[in-house]
């Protein structure tokens, strides 16, 4: 009794529209194994991996014969998702980047500050696009409201809300805090506020989070129009470009202050040799290449729709 | 080589070792995990024998029958017994080009 239920418990990682159609037999197929070879790790990880692989087919994420409007939302989801973690990314670099062409000689403050109005422009740009695939989901998130869909996302939204709350009060705060410390001060000379500058970012990541995680459980609800979803996934391309220039101009401007200034990089003092590879570069690095990488995921995924074959879904 | 929409490449894809199993009568999971282990020599983890048993559903190759819910039967469709004629016809035929050419060449198997 206790191996079943444990056996149930691992069906979990299924869908449960998979549970209700193979959970049974599927469970009768473990135990039956069970009898030859213990339930072990190995077994567990296979059955908790397979239940994922099939969330995945089911979403859509993954495998050839999604139905195209599934692939479709779904891939313009990821892309939003993306999106999120490339603002993080984002936010990184415009607090490493704080007065720049200060640093830099004339002769080569042009290339970079040319290549950092770059990453602004894409960025608006990106927020652009999202902002119009919200407007395009507005009819369809009515709809949702109209036939009681609210109960399912309400505690999502209550969540994003008091982090917002939390978010303003923490905003108001470190500002008033910063205006009372210099320059050296907010840029890690005063260890209380580096400390409460880093608790700050987390609640940003978080609230970023789960304003994502609302936004995605109310797209995944809304019952799109195919129009509607081939405007959103059109939305979701433009967002995927504006991540890729916003990489590519990253990295140009990384260039230039490498070549020139890497002591700022470093977060050195003037002059002081520095690595162009301090921490904070790699991790804005790499929060912005797995950003990326999920963008051309979707966008891949949402290209794929667009195949002659599939045309129908248009 | 796809057909339907599904990847049948390899001699030890899941799918098509289901197939190739189902070909010889209907049978539930545990009986298809046990065969493809005598006739394949390889042993599909339940995950990957319903992951295929699933896209195998979807795709129309196969079908549920009738039977106890715990030990439900499949048996393969005309259209999933097509594809595995069309797949390993072509993989005869590769084989056969390569046993040709491998007996053609200098210091090959004769």
């Amino acid at each position: 009794m206790k191996r079943r239920d444990d056996l149930r418990r691992l069906l979990r990682w299924y869908p449960a529209s998979w549970r209700a159609r193979y959970g049974d037999e599927f469970l009768a197929l473990v135990e039956d194994r069970l009898h030859e070879t213990p339930l072990t790790l190995r077994l567990r990880s296979s059955i908790a991996v397979a239940g994922v692989r099939e969330r995945c087919y089911g979403s859509g994420l993954i495998g050839a014969r999604s139905a195209p409007l599934t692939q479709r939302r779904t891939g313009s989801l990821m892309v939003l998702v993306a999106w999120s973690i490339m603002i993080i990314g984002g936010a990184s670099l415009a607090k490493m980047a704080e007065h720049f062409a200060a640093v830099l000689p004339t002769s080569s403050r042009s290339t970079a500050t040319l290549a950092y109005g770059a990453v602004g422009v894409a960025g608006i740009v990106g927020t652009a696009f999202v902002l119009l695939g919200a407007i395009v989901a507005l009819p369809g998130f009515l709809r949702l409201l109209r036939s009681d869909g609210w109960s399912q996302v309400r505690q999502k939204f209550s969540k994003s809300l008091i982090s917002s709350a939390v978010l303003i009060v923490a905003v108001i705060g470190m500002a008033a805090w910063a205006h009372q410390l210099n320059v050296s001060q907010r840029n890690g000379g005063d260890g209380l506020y580096s400390a409460a500058f880093m608790v700050f970012a987390a609640v940003v990541v978080i609230t970023i989070g789960l304003w994502t995680v609302a936004t995605v459980a109310v797209a995944s609800r809304i019952d799109f129009t195919p129009r509607e979803l081939l405007f959103e996934s059109y939305c979701a391309l433009g967002v995927c470009l504006s991540s890729v220039v916003v990489v590519a101009a990253t990295t140009a401007w990384w260039i230039q202050m490498s070549q020139h200034a890497p002591w700022f990089l470093d977060g050195t003092l003037t002059g002081v040799s520095g690595s162009p590879w301090s921490a904070r570069v790699v991790v804005t690095a790499l929060v912005m290449a797995v950003a990326t990488a999920v963008a051309l995921w979707g966008a891949l995924r949402v290209a794929m729709t667009y195949r002659p074959d599939r045309v129908h879904a248009r | 080589m796809r057909k339907n929409g599904h990847e049948l490449r390899r001699p030890n894809d899941p799918p098509l070792l289901l197939l190739t199993s189902l070909a010889a009568g209907p049978k539930h999971g545990y009986a298809l995990l046990k065969d493809v282990e005598e006739f394949a020599g390889v042993t599909l983890s339940p995950g990957t024998l319903y992951g295929a048993i699933t896209r195998l559903e979807e795709l129309g190759l196969i079908e549920p029958l009738a039977g106890d819910e715990r030990r439900r039967p499949y048996r393969i469709t005309t259209n999933g017994a097509q594809v595995l004629q069309d797949v390993t016809r072509e993989m005869r035929r590769l084989a056969d080009v390569g046993i040709a050419r491998l007996r053609l060449a200098p210091g090959g198997a004769q």
